[in-house]
């Protein structure tokens, strides 16, 4: 079975044809720290992350295909925010989860990334939550607390640094018109 | 402290019975967090959200102190608070009896899911509580994740060796 079955399709809510197509394991996604996200220092916690995981719906911006501009617009709105934390999409995707069931421990998948777009985000926005097995049959509601709390602990170590967003290296416009569904890509 | 909060808190614990044991012990800031904090539970108990007293004996460590502290402050989903009562419950049980080292973080998050975590560059540790009476451990080295690994302890047990040594190698 596979654990995040999602990221082999599109989650654009308009289908397959729109969007940037599936996330690739090539990418890196930033994640917006807010004033009212819980950090330390410059380091993500994993307070950063919501219980938006546990649906999969915890949102990403995809580096490749979000400017400036769009990240104003589109996530940061209104709010006030403090920086951007980014990730190497990959080694999100490498994180296992043990699970122990009676006499065995078997491994899952972690977090799963998608290319989740629904009215109102961007089209470079994604969503990762938990895999779905580390809330599967036999596992009791204490044991999986403590898995996806471990798994949030690794998730924050697995970003970057909390930086101002000027001092991200957003791509331009052109550019991203140009890599469209990975086509093109530059 | 100040003598006018000294005063404020004197007549708040004096108003509840529940906390006159503390009143012949000078008291810090961090204690009268506690001691809000404990109210709280013994509210809760009384409210029936949560079926126990914490006894004034496990009022020890500074550790356990600040982790009242946290469950004070922390924003838990309503449907999680019996859990996250019973974590912090766990957890000062545990802490007292240990007596562990260093200044880890506690991280009580929505679910009521309680850490202590002490972490150092690339090396770290945990101790998750969920309420169970089960402390679960949590080792982070290069090439090894806090989720891919664990030991399950019951609080009433003492910590294994491998557990003491990572954290003893952290605080060096």
């Amino acid at each position: 079975m596979n654990d995040c079955e999602d990221e082999q399709r599109t989650c654009h809510y308009r289908g397959k044809w729109f969007g940037f197509g599936t996330v690739r394991d090539s990418e890196h996604v930033l994640f917006a720290v807010f004033q009212d996200t819980p950090h330390a220092e410059s380091s993500l916690t994993e307070k950063s992350f919501t219980s938006n995981l546990i649906n999969t719906s915890e949102s990403l911006a995809r580096v490749s295909y979000v400017t400036s501009s769009v990240f104003d617009r589109c996530i940061v709105r209104d709010r006030n925010v403090l920086g951007i934390a980014s990730a190497h999409v990959s080694s999100i995707r490498m994180r296992r989860a043990d699970i122990k069931l009676n006499a065995i421990t078997k491994k899952v998948r972690a977090i799963c990334i998608v290319d989740q777009v629904v009215p109102g985000d961007c089209e470079g926005h994604a969503a990762m939550g938990y895999g779905e097995e580390t809330a599967g049959q036999g596992i009791s509601e204490a044991q999986i607390g403590k898995i996806r709390k471990n798994i949030r602990m690794d998730l924050a170590n697995e970003f970057s640094a909390i930086i101002p967003t000027e001092q991200h290296q957003w791509p331009w416009h052109v550019g991203v018109l140009a890599r469209v569904d990975g086509y093109g890509e530059i | 402290m100040s003598s006018t909060t000294r005063t404020t808190f004197l007549a708040m614990a004096a108003a509840s019975a529940s906390v006159i044991f503390v009143l012949s012990v000078d008291l810090s800031e961090t204690q009268i967090l506690y001691m809000v904090s404990y109210q709280a539970l013994v509210k809760d108990s009384v409210s029936g959200t949560r079926n126990y007293i914490i006894k004034p004996s496990v009022i020890a460590s500074r550790l356990a102190e600040l982790i009242a502290a946290e469950r004070l402050i922390a924003k838990i989903d309503k449907v999680n608070v019996a859990i996250a009562d019973a974590a912090t419950h766990d957890a000062m049980i545990m802490v007292r009896r240990v007596k562990l080292g260093g200044t880890p973080h506690i991280l009580l998050s929505d679910d009521g899911i309680l850490a202590l975590q002490w972490q150092r560059g690339e090396y770290g540790v945990a101790l998750l509580f969920a309420g169970d009476g089960v402390a679960s451990i949590s080792f982070r080295r290069p090439g090894q994740f806090y989720a891919e690994n664990g030991i399950d302890v019951p609080i009433y047990d003492d910590l294994p060796a491998s557990f003491n040594e990572a954290l003893a190698a952290m605080l060096v």
